[in-house]
């Protein structure tokens, strides 16, 4: 087959539109198509068929049809094809299409069962390329052909077949085989290459046909891979880098691209805190948490400091975790809590390329917990009454009414409390359209993305709109210029916040009022459809807390090669990134209904929970960060010497202001400010600037002697506004060195199963930074209105902190060593570290060395010290069984430890060994050891403790209250009996471990994820049933009764007991847990039956997020033990399982 | 052309990047906003006051909690089972970790030192700077106060501490309670003629300085602090009251409970108030927390003070006398009936009206509103709910800020009857005593008392008179302090009034009220320990006994 350089700009764009269209068609026929066409088996060498002005393609459709031949060719070819008049019965295929393309430019040839159309030969010369021109008029054509294999001798399809210098060449079809033809058989050379295998070139010389075997390259290991302000090749890297292509998450029901970076990336802690819509973002600790300052890594989008969390999964080309000081130095200030660095797609050159991925999964939560129902309820009241000798608050005759459900207006069976709040199957819908494609001197890319997340109620909802734009081009030789634009577009929708400020959030707030919904309120709904409970007008009627936010990620980058040093480059950039929010709670006056059963039929009468008028606030925001980037970069080989030198200047100015207004008391149930009551104490406003701004120069000089001895210093010169005139700026460098043993004779030449392996060590210093900006300075603050004077509400100047002129960052000294091999040519990988990391310079507030007298905090000073370290280990290993089958394993270890060495710690808890701070992880926890629960044999007759037991300072004591270790012996129970009773509440370990397994088209994707070393301390409604009013748990029937000596819960009382509610071990629980992270079925249509509708690839697939959880944890019975926070009034995780389809065309 | 093109961008990024450089430190100097520094604020009166307003700001107010300190004393309860009154200091298990405590003041204490430093040392109107220098000092002492009566002796510090110049030195000791109480009455007596008898509303006047100080002055009189009755202790709060009496400032409002409604703020009885504004997140919502739960089915308030039947009892009859004196004319099953002004103003109960709604506290009716004998809901524990200063305009549930009415810190009313009790217990009873308490139950006309008594029958009469009149204003707890009658009405159990029908009758029936428990040790809970957070951060405290 004969490929044409056509002119590649004019066909990108018209192929676009073409496809496009074809697009939407195909995607709707497709599923129908694929059974249609498998039935169309008849194979046949002659054709009938007739008919006048055909389109081309229809005719080629015949052929397929009639005889299964294939029909190979470009898009574009057809577009100059005229239409074919031609009457066939029975004819030969051959003499067919001779008659078919008589008057075309185009010819053909048959190869097997493939049909290749081609260009005539006029074409070629009118064709004004440079290629062309210095051959006007070329000889003959020598025919080559051939096949390419793999080493397994299977097919390799869409191998590119080049003739070496010009642009002639062709792919290969699905079976490996080619045909090309060339002038000349004189000093041609041929280039077989595909991605994933090695280059192989062949002279042509006297020889026609070619039987090539590609081999393999061992994958990963000619990455290249994007680093601070730059990129470099995997194998040359002397720094801890971890990194997860894109496409891996595009198929995954993710709402936030946090939540699925834990357990799948070595090196990266992750806690996903909430599962609501639109602010369901995990919390990421790279290697833990190694200060009691901001612990967040710094985020990073195309080389600005941006957030990814939104971008459309279907956009990212890599993801790059920076994880040692090697790697973070060029971050200076910003990098000590490590760095994510997100690389958004670019155009690549080729034909346009049409990717189509959508979703629709359905929501669930993973977990709620158990309330009882109206009979339990009215039960455990009784038997809580009961146990203290109080009167039983209900009958049996209303117990029975609470059972059979007879008189449900007055007693409420609450059959089903989830049930009748909650949406099941919460609909997730994931559409995503990419255009990709390129010439020789221009790339583009295009994506929009849309994802509609409904929530667990219909109040609750997020939609998000992504664009994407990508171009860039080489507007000269050796210049480079590239536009990105990001564009994302969130409005998410949540019951709104009570404007009364009594609770400071709505989903918070929500979840509180369905610890109400239990009969002492009435049922959720009464008969007559009039709300009951508190919790059915906050869920479905109470307004709406809209948050809109549009962030735009703009920017030009220019690539300059200077021609006259080899090797060097200058690079700029600005990026333009305006943000826009708007904030809008509404909310109305919420209905709670009351019914009055001394009259018969029962009067149930509308009423409020709170205000009567509806309220109005409404804010708007706006942010813009600009971004200069400008460097060079230097590379070049001398002998055995390599060198690569990379320096940029940045700077960055980020400006915010907002305004807001709110009114109260509206008449008219219109959502609009001004529609409010104008009187002033209805009506406030409100607005703030600030703004923000760093400097640094970054340099990173690498050095290699043969591609086996790697020497890499890096850092920066780093300046920040948060600090006084002379303390601004500091400078951060490091080092670190590799040696790719694999590369040395006695490993290269012997041991061959060995593909890599390098040690590398690194260890510098960077900065992060903690607290607010400002303390260095005297000031006071100014804020209002504070107080009332004279009637009227007036601001207030207040004295901040003292102020502490010497004020800095905090230095965190990096220690790093890893190991990195590649063994059997990738059947295992791995890649090891060991980190420890000293944190010093920690802000805190040296407030202990004060007395509380003192009368305000001090200013943070920069004194605390902690270090933390451990481990990482990344396991990977691919398997190919045979053509059909194969198989592949990663696992991920992540584990950290801190130790606080030094904070201001008060005397009373440093000189108590069990209750010190210092020396233990940060966020230990410190409390009474429980020691089970006083028995009556701990009492005497007259229900008094006997001698010798401790006594507990909380009123007064029965058997099955809980009982606390007198750890220092003084036969009372006080704070100076506290131990550590539980572990921080981030996950000191986290792992994962990915299966996947291949045969033919399908292939199933697993990651299980687990986290250990972490406690959560079950407060409020777990302690009591009934605390402050609510309802209770199934699990509280297991409550303390002489013959339930071991029960979950202390003895059953109706009000709270001091005693059994005091932080202790009874209420800590370990929250290990073990999940299905995310599970993918998918099955890959074969290219012979998608290739007939025009498609390269057709994937569907099943997946799954969140699906199982294994946790030993008591909490995991109440609440998804990695989501679980607090008193559980947060939105909990969610189950998602989702269908899917990807098509490329 | 393409070669000059190229040279033209690379020197562009060169130069572009030398001016940033150039530039960088101008770059990184960013001005806060919403800040001000030295020069500025202390330089122009107006600027000050806004300092001074902060000192202001700190002023306690009990309208935004459903537990306010009434609930400490034997006045009422919370009907939250898990009220801190009722689980923690009703049955006297706090210890320093979770005691209330007044420490926060000294955040306020030294707003006022800085205020008084900068301000005395500014070159600001001189007349301006001894007014506003009196009210700073006015609100350090009062904050003082607060801390006095509550904790006893506690450090006194009236300069600015500063760690980096003084040292140790920050770390004071306690300083006697004798020595705090000579710190107030000093100071109080050194401005109180630099301060306006009518000042503007919420600022401190003359009247409030003399009224903190003859408050002070009475509890240094009081058993408490004065075992061994000294009687010049109480001759010297007497005066000191009687000076606001013949200030002429005041008098008593003509209604007694409309004056604590927001159209009657900074009335001629108000002294010294903190203010509210109502629908800013400065207003006060005691009637969504405090007040009636359910009103006409629907849930109105958190119910956070419910009035005990110890206090009902003490409300007069409307003939004057005591319910249980003779020829009082109470029935027992009928209490409610020919009851004094005040009960009717003060108190929720049994077949009254609030916001509109008949309020029923019968048991078995299948009304909501039934009293909450098993804690099974927020309903009052007691039989009753406070109407005090509630505007039903405001029964709104929660808390809604919509209300501007003032917590009132000291009025008339208390000038004159802490005045009799000064004077009675200073010289016995004379006329001026009675006058002064007739002025009070003339108001909600009460007949005058009888003439005649005793030392000790008018001390009963005025302390029951005193227990009436200043019910709900968080008076009650500290008298029961500085009386020593803590150890005797804190001790035991609450009452609450059970109305159900026996043989077709309603039977009133006083009973416990569920969680009415009190108990209270004498040897150590007439003071509030220093809060343990402080005990640790200096070592030169010294811990309250028994703590």
């Amino acid at each position: 087959m004969q490929f044409i350089a056509f002119n590649h700009r004019c066909r990108g764009i018209r192929g676009i539109l073409s496809k496009t269209l074809r697009i939407m068609q195909l995607t709707t026929a497709l599923l129908l198509g694929i059974c249609l066409q498998a039935a169309a088996t008849g194979i046949a060498q002659t054709i009938t068929f007739s008919g006048k002005d055909i389109p081309m393609e229809k005719v080629f459709t015949v052929i397929k049809q009639q005889t299964g031949y294939f029909v190979s060719y470009k898009s574009g070819q057809l577009r100059k094809a005229k239409p074919v008049t031609i009457q066939g019965d029975n004819m030969p295929l051959e003499q067919f299409l001779n008659e078919v393309f008589r008057n075309q430019q185009l010819d053909y040839s048959i190869e097997e069962n493939t049909i290749f159309i081609k260009w005539k030969k006029e074409i070629y010369q009118i064709i004004p390329l440079e290629s062309v021109l210095v051959t006007p008029h070329p000889p003959a054509d020598i025919s080559l052909s051939g096949r390419v294999t793999n080493d397994q001798q299977e097919p390799l399809e869409g191998v590119s077949v080049a003739v070496k210098g010009t642009q002639n060449g062709t792919t290969t079809n699905a079976d490996g085989r080619f045909l090309l033809s060339v002038p000349s058989a004189n000093n041609v050379e041929l280039v077989f290459s595909f991605v994933g295998f090695e280059t192989h070139t062949v002279k042509v010389g006297t020889q026609a046909v070619f039987n090539i075997i590609l081999k393999a390259v061992v994958a990963g290991l000619d990455d290249v891979v994007v680093v601070g302000y730059g990129t470099q090749k995997k194998t040359s890297l002397t720094a801890a880098v971890s990194t997860l292509k894109g496409n891996e998450l595009i198929a995954i029901p993710t709402t936030n691209l946090s939540n699925n970076l834990g357990g799948r990336v070595a090196g990266i802690i992750s806690k996903q805190g909430s599962g609501e819509p639109g602010v369901d973002g995990s919390n990421i600790y790279i290697r833990g948490i190694s200060t009691i300052g901001a612990n967040q890594p710094l985020l990073v989008v195309d080389g600005v400091p941006r957030n990814f969390q939104n971008l459309d999964p279907n956009s990212i080309e890599s993801f790059t975790i920076l994880k040692d000081a090697a790697a973070v130095a060029p971050y200076g200030v910003a990098g000590a809590n490590g760095v994510i660095l997100v690389t958004t797609k670019e155009g690549r050159k080729g034909d346009p390329k049409i990717i189509y991925n959508g979703y629709a999964g359905f929501q669930n939560p993973t977990k709620v917990p158990d309330f009882v129902n109206g009979y339990q309820y009215a039960l455990l009241k009784n038997l809580a009454a009961e146990n203290v000798g109080l009167p039983k608050p209900w009958s049996d005759e209303a117990l029975q009414k609470f059972k059979d459900g007879s008189d449900p207006d007055r007693y409420p069976p609450y059959y089903d409390l989830w049930g009748d709040i909650m949406t099941k199957n919460a609909l997730l819908t994931t559409h995503s359209l990419g255009v990709s494609g390129g010439t020789d001197v221009f790339n583009y890319y295009f994506n929009l993305g849309f994802q509609n997340q409904k929530g667990m109620w219909p109040s609750t909802y997020s939609r998000r709109y992504n664009f994407n734009l990508g171009i860039d081009g080489d507007i000269t030789p050796t210049t480079n210029l590239s536009v990105k634009v990001i564009g994302i577009n969130k409005f998410s929708t949540y019951p709104p916040t009570d404007v009364d400020g009594s609770m400071s959030s709505s989903t918070t707030r929500v979840f509180e009022l369905i610890k109400y919904a239990h009969p002492d309120f009435g049922p959720l709904i009464f008969s007559n459809g009039m709300y009951g409970a508190p919790a059915a007008a906050a869920i479905f009627n109470s307004g709406h807390r809209d948050m809109n936010s549009t962030s735009v990620f703009s920017q030009i980058s220019l690539n300059q090669k200077i021609p006259f040093i080899e090797g060097l480059k200058l690079t700029g950039r600005i990026a333009f990134d305006p943000t826009f929010g708007s904030h809008k709670n509404w909310s109305i006056p919420e209905h709670m209904a009351s019914i009055d059963v001394t009259q018969v039929p029962y009067v149930i009468t509308d009423g409020f929970l709170g205000k009567t008028k509806p309220a109005l606030t409404e804010s708007r925001n706006e942010s813009i960060q600009l971004t200069y980037q400008a460097g060079l970069n230097y590379e070049n080989h001398f002998g055995k010497h390599g060198i690569n030198f990379t320096s940029v200047f940045e700077a960055i100015k980020r400006k915010a202001s907002s305004l807001g207004a709110s009114r109260r008391n509206y008449s008219l149930y219109i959502d609009e400010i001004s529609m409010g009551s104008s009187s002033n104490v209805d009506m406030t406003t409100d607005g703030s600037s600030s703004e923000a701004s760093q400097v640094g120069v970054v340099y990173r000089l690498s050095y290699d002697y043969s591609d086996k001895y790697l020497l890499e210093f890096s850092g920066r010169y780093d300046g920040h506004y948060y600090f006084a005139s002379g303390k601004r700026f500091g400078f951060f460098p490091a080092f670190s060195l590799g040696w790719r043993l694999s590369e040395e004779k006695f490993i290269k030449d012997r041991l061959l199963w060995l593909n890599n392996l390098k040690v590398r060590a690194s260890y510098g210093e960077v900065g992060a930074l903690a607290g607010g900006p400002f303390q260095y300075l005297s000031t006071y603050g100014v804020s209002g209105p504070g107080y009332v004077i004279g009637g009227s509400g007036v601001q207030i100047v207040y004295e901040r902190a003292e102020p502490n002129p010497n004020i800095t960052w905090e230095r965190a000294r990096k220690t790093d060593v890893g190991v990195e091999a590649t063994l059997w040519n990738g059947l295992l990988n791995i890649e090891a570290d060991y980190f420890y990391e000293k944190r010093s310079n920690m802000l805190i507030a040296p407030n202990v060395v004060t007395p509380l007298e003192y009368g305000i905090g001090l200013s943070q000073v920069n004194s605390a010290i902690m270090e933390n370290k451990g481990f990482e280990l990344f396991l990977s290993s691919q398997y190919r069984l045979n053509k059909n089958v194969s198989f592949s394993l990663s696992g991920t270890l992540t584990y950290a430890k801190n130790k606080v060495l030094q904070i201001y710690e008060s005397a009373t808890t440093y000189n108590n060994a069990n209750r010190r701070r210092t020396g233990r992880p940060l966020g230990t926890q410190f409390g009474y050891k429980t020691i089970g629960y006083f028995q009556s044999s701990d009492f005497d007759q007259g229900g008094t403790l006997k001698a010798g037991i401790p006594t507990q300072p909380w009123g007064k004591i029965f058997p099955g209250d809980l009982r606390y270790q007198d750890t220092n012996g003084d036969g009372k129970i006080t704070p100076e009996d506290h131990v550590p009773i539980g572990d921080p509440s981030n996950p000191g370990i986290i792992y994962g471990f990915s299966p996947s397994i291949r045969y033919k088209g399908f292939s199933i994707d697993i990651l299980f994820q687990g986290v250990r070393n972490t406690s959560y301390y079950f407060e409020g409604s777990a302690m009591w049933p009934f605390y402050n009013g609510r309802s209770a748990y199934i699990q509280n029937f297991d409550y303390w009764k002489p013959d339930n000596a071991n029960a979950a819960f202390p003895r059953l009382t109706p009000v709270p007991n001091d005693n059994n509610v005091q932080f202790s071990s009874k209420w800590m629980y370990n929250v290990s847990y073990l999940r299905l992270k995310s599970v993918k079925f998918s099955y890959d249509f074969p290219s012979k039956l998608i290739n007939r509708v025009k498609l390269n690839r057709a994937q569907i697939y099943l997946s799954g997020e969140n699906m199982l959880t294994w946790s030993g944890s008591y909490v995991s019975n109440f609440y998804d033990p990695e989501s679980v926070s607090g008193g559980g009034y947060n939105y909990p995780q969610q189950k998602i399982l989702s269908v899917g389809l990807q098509l490329t065309f | 052309m393409k070669k000059i093109y190229q040279q033209i961008i690379g020197k562009c990024i060169v130069i572009f990047s030398l001016l940033i450089f150039a530039s960088c430190s101008k770059f990184l100097t960013i001005e806060p906003r919403g800040q001000v520094g030295d020069e500025t604020l202390w330089s122009s009166e107006l600027n000050a006051d806004l300092f001074l307003n902060n000192i202001y700001s700190g002023l306690p107010g009990t309208f935004g909690t459903y537990d306010p300190p009434e609930n400490f004393s034997d006045n009422a309860m919370s009907a939250h089972s898990w009220g801190f009154s009722t689980t923690t200091i009703k049955t006297a298990i706090y210890t320093a970790d979770n005691a209330p405590t007044q420490w926060g003041h000294y955040a306020n204490i030294r707003k006022a030192n800085i205020f008084i430093e900068k301000v005395g040392n500014s070159n600001l109107d001189a007349k301006w700077k001894e007014k506003r220098l009196a009210e700073a000092r006015y609100l350090r002492a009062y904050y003082y106060s607060l801390l006095w009566t509550n904790h006893g002796g506690i450090p006194v510090i009236t300069d600015i501490l500063n760690l980096g110049e003084q040292g140790d030195e920050v770390f004071r000791s306690r300083n006697t309670a004798e020595e705090t109480f000579q710190f107030i009455s000093t100071e109080l007596e050194s401005i109180k003629n630099s301060l306006p008898v009518f000042a503007e509303a919420s600022r401190a006047s003359k009247g409030a300085a003399l009224a903190l100080k003859g408050w002070c002055e009475l509890f240094w009189a009081s058993p408490l602090y004065n075992p061994d009755n000294d009687l010049s202790r109480w001759s010297n709060a007497a005066s000191t009251y009687k000076e606001i009496i013949n200030l002429n400032a005041y008098q008593l409002f003509p209604e007694y409970n409309a004056q604590f409604m927001e159209e009657n703020n900074w009335n001629v009885e108000t002294i010294f108030a903190k203010a509210y504004l109502g629908g800013t997140a400065l207003g006060a919502s005691r009637e969504g927390l405090q007040g009636t739960w359910i009103v006409g089915g629907q849930q109105l308030s958190w119910s956070g003070v419910d009035p005990s039947q110890e206090l009902i009892d003490e409300y007069f009859m409307a003939n004057g006398l005591a319910i249980d004196a003779p020829g009082s004319g109470y029935n027992p099953q009928n209490p409610y009936a020919n009851r004094e002004k005040r009960f009717y103003e003060s108190i929720v109960y049994d077949g009254s009206v609030w916001a509109g709604s008949e309020i029923i506290m019968k048991q078995g009716v299948g009304s909501r509103n039934e009293t909450d004998l098993a804690s099974k809901n927020e309903s009052t524990n007691t039989g009753y709910y406070i109407r005090k200063g509630l505007d039903p305009k405001y029964a709104i549930n929660g808390p809604h800020m919509q209300s501007s009415a003032n917590y009132i810190i000291f009025r008339y009313a208390e000038v004159l009857l802490a005045y009799a009790e000064a004077q009675n217990e200073a010289t016995g009873p004379d006329q001026s005593i009675y006058d002064a308490i007739n002025e009070v139950r003339d108001r909600v006309d009460l007949p005058p008392l009888a003439n005649g008594l005793t030392q000790e029958e008018l001390r009963k009469a005025i302390h029951q008179e005193r227990r009436v009149e200043m019910a709900f204003e968080d008076k009650r707890y500290l008298d029961l302090i500085r009386l020593k009658l803590a150890e005797t009405k804190l001790n035991g159990h609450m009452h609450a009034m059970l109305i159900a029908q026996e043989g077709g009758v309603w039977k009133y029936k006083v009973i416990p009220a569920t969680q009415g428990e009190m108990v209270f040790h004498p040897e150590k809970n007439y003071l509030w320990p220093i809060p343990q957070s402080a005990m640790d951060r200096n070592k030169n405290l010294t811990q309250n006994p028994g703590y």
